[in-house]
């Protein structure tokens, strides 16, 4: 590296050992908060969406009514087995969902605990899961079901394969098992065939079985007529059922959360507010840097360094900080959100998409910390040196 | 880059600086003039407040000149921006009192940021910079964080700085205020080899009685005005020239000084004239450099009698007798001289006795 320059903004920042270890655990902690409260939120909207994203369906139909997935109103099968009338959808399958009359009873302290049953056509591919699509014929047995591992174990306990246990005082026998895990209003779920469902909870039965009400309708298209079949449904549909695609279905359920739940906006605050405080943190930092350098900088300005050149040691600065402070406020967040996710069973996912985002607000936290601090960088006099 | 080059290293002329405006405006600099020619090692003293940091910091394209006009390295200041003054700085060595090393850079990254203004050649800048330090007398200390050096060693660092890029114009203050007695010599040893080999003006502000014979010039500031301006060398010079001649030899080192601070220095070509037989005397003169033949006219035409040379003088009985010449004097070579005239020179003889009766005493000697 022959023309490599004097490491003036590395060597500043790594000198007092102490300063720097203190100045990381400031940065860190603003990421590791920041990097937290990003968990939250999208854990909030991951969680919700969670069984959602599980339907095999290019259309999903519910009552107009029902704005939330966790909000109980269905509607007739009749307007289900309607959508098969239409030339290019290729199957209609039904979804019921029971949250409120659901009651696990704990294996080892004879508690009730509420879950939330899903049940399908044993017949349908209802699921993208594969999990729960092979396990179809063990659904066959009467009263049984897939319990879900990923749920709190600490309210429903380690069901085995094989145990009998009861689901709102009837007997269940746990047939197999499954993944979703709990979200912001179910700790565990249940997955069983709709001829189980309907036993459990008659309530759910009518007299003519056409009619009877489901929570929501499956719809798989021929490829590329999606949205042909959509407004073919919308139009042709009762005004009480709406029609969505499966991803507007996921937006929906996460704008619901995030518009019209103080939730979201509590960790969307807590999100910024991480921001702010990095911003204070590493600006301290900076500006303690600089200003403990103060008579050093006039100097290198007296020599004939610019005021841009110093400007860029700052900025050097806070880069390095955003990298180290990144690095380490990653690896913490990891931890944290294992131990998160361990104990609430609510997922904490990290995609590459989440660390990229993080990083990039950290080094937008770090840059505009250094904005301001380098405004300290004016009071370096050369001229007040002699 | 010099606009152009009239060879001073310095020329200050009519300079006025000012702090505030309105009622508050505070003038700190009156009219200054001063010339410093290059390889002069300057120094500048002056009680606390009298401008001599001001002018410094004008010198050193600090500050923007405010009015007059201040010519360094033959480049006008009046009038340059920011940008073009940052350019004027990076010629310009700068010895500060605290030597102002950044503590997480070893001695010889230090003295390598100044390098780096002008060349980014890493393996070059480590070999000036390693040379510079072993100027300085720290060639074990290379490696080293200020933290690790003494403070004399770390002056020497910031020394090294200031002289690594071999400026033509040094500014420093107080250089040898933090210094030991060691550190101080070597500091000085330095400053004395610059200036003489490299042509290096080196202009320092300080208190320093141990400096002041390293001066080839000392200017001396009160309240914003320069009081005395005293190329020290070529008066010790003068002095010594002076003191050659009977008539000067019992004179106080002071009155000296005060004879040769009014010589006016003038140069004559080969071949020329300097005075002329029978011509009325107007001046006196020393031979500073060069020789010239004494010629006189006693009816049948003008006959050598003498040759002066470096230290003689001539053209005093003239004064002293208000007669015309008794001599012509003609320059062998380029002829380089020292003249003081009549009215200095006859105040010179009034203001004492025994000066006056001593060069009678020659004049009746030469007679």
């Amino acid at each position: 590296m022959p023309f490599r320059r004097v490491p003036l903004a590395w060597a500043n920042l790594v000198h007092n050992k102490v300063k720097l270890a203190a100045s990381l655990a400031g940065i860190t902690f603003a990421v590791a908060l920041m990097f937290m409260e990003m968990g939250f939120y999208n854990a909030l909207l991951d969680g919700m969406v969670g069984l959602l994203r599980k339907f095999d369906a290019d259309l999903i139909l519910t009552s107009r009514t029902r704005y939330t997935i966790g909000f109980k109103e269905s509607f007739s099968r009749r307007h289900l087995n309607e959508a098969l009338q239409f030339q290019d959808v290729l199957a209609a399958n039904p979804i019921y969902i029971e949250t409120r009359m659901a009651r696990w009873r704990v294996l080892d302290s004879g508690l009730q605990i509420p879950v939330r049953v899903v049940a399908f056509r044993l017949a349908d591919e209802a699921f993208t899961d594969q999990e729960i699509q092979a396990q179809t014929a063990a659904l066959q047995v009467p009263n049984s079901a897939l319990f879900d591992r990923s749920g709190k174990a600490r309210f429903y306990g380690r069901p085995r394969i094989g145990d009998v246990t009861e689901l709102s005082d009837r007997r269940l026998h746990v047939v197999g098992e499954f993944g979703l895990g709990a979200d912001f209003l179910n700790d565990g779920n249940l997955v069983m065939s709709d001829r189980n469902f309907l036993n459990y909870f008659a309530d759910r039965r009518g007299a003519d079985p056409e009619s009877l009400p489901i929570d929501i309708g499956l719809i798989k298209v021929r490829p590329g007529t999606t949205d042909r079949v959509k407004a073919s449904l919308a139009k042709a549909l009762p005004p009480s059922v709406e029609v969505f695609t499966k991803d507007q279905f996921i937006d929906n359920e996460k704008q619901f959360w995030l518009l019209n739940t103080p939730v979201g906006f509590v960790f969307w605050l807590g999100m910024v507010f991480g921001f702010v405080v990095g911003v204070v943190i590493c600006y301290q930092i900076l500006f303690s840097e600089i200003s403990s350098y103060i008579r050093e900088y006039a100097t290198l300005l007296a020599i004939g360094y610019r005021r841009v050149d110093l400007v860029q040691v700052v900025l050097l600065e806070a880069l390095y900080l955003a990298v180290m402070g990144f690095v380490a406020g990653t690896a913490v967040s990891f931890v944290c959100y294992a131990m998160n996710q361990k104990f609430t069973c609510i997922p904490f996912n990290l995609s590459t998409f989440r660390v990229t985002l993080m990083f990039a607000f950290t080094l937008l936290m770090c840059l505009i910390s250094a904005c301001l601090a380098i405004r300290k960088l004016w009071s370096a006099a050369p001229a007040d040196l002699f | 880059m010099p606009d152009d080059n009239n060879g001073e290293a310095l020329k200050i002329t009519g300079l006025n600086h000012s702090f505030g405006t309105g009622e508050i405006r505070n003038q700190i600099l009156f009219g200054i003039d001063l010339t410093i020619e290059p390889g002069e090692l300057v120094i500048m003293t002056g009680p606390s407040g009298c401008g001599k940091t001001t002018l410094l910091t004008l010198i050193g394209s600090l500050r923007q000149v405010q009015e007059g006009s201040l010519r360094v390295l033959g480049r006008e200041l009046a009038g340059l921006s920011d940008a073009e003054l940052v350019e004027v700085r990076r010629n310009i060595g700068f010895i500060f009192q605290t030597h102002n090393l950044f503590e997480s850079l070893t001695a010889l990254q230090n003295v390598r940021m100044a390098l780096e203004l002008k060349d980014s050649n890493r393996a070059r800048n480590r070999q000036r910079a390693e040379e510079a330090l072993i100027q300085v007398g720290l060639k074990e200390r290379i490696g080293y964080k200020p933290k690790g050096l003494s403070g004399g060693q770390r002056q020497r660092v910031a020394i090294a700085r200031a002289l690594v890029n071999k400026p033509k114009l040094i500014l420093a203050d107080e250089p040898t205020a933090a210094l030991d007695a060691r550190s101080t010599e070597i500091v000085l040893n330095l400053m004395r080899q610059l200036a003489k080999q490299e042509k290096t003006t080196i202009f320092v502000v300080t208190h320093d009685v141990k400096i002041l014979n390293l001066a080839d010039r000392i200017v001396t500031m009160a309240e914003g005005r320069i009081k005395s301006n005293t190329p020290t060398t070529e008066t010790i010079r003068v002095c010594m020239f002076l003191t050659k001649c009977p008539a000067f030899s019992s004179l106080k080192p002071e009155e000296l000084a005060n004879v040769a601070g009014k010589l006016v220095l003038e140069r004559f070509a080969a071949g020329s004239t300097v005075i002329r037989q029978g011509n009325e005397g107007d001046k006196f003169y020393i031979i500073n450099q060069g020789t010239a033949d004494v010629l006189r006219d006693e009816g049948g035409g003008n006959r050598k009698i003498a040759t002066l040379q470096e230290g003689d003088f001539f053209g005093e009985i003239a004064l002293l007798e208000d007669k015309p010449r008794s001599a012509t004097i003609v320059a062998v070579d380029d002829l380089e001289v020292y003249t003081l005239d009549k009215k200095s020179f006859r105040d010179a003889i009034d203001s004492t006795a025994s000066f006056k009766e001593q060069l009678l005493k020659v004049f009746y000697q030469r007679r």
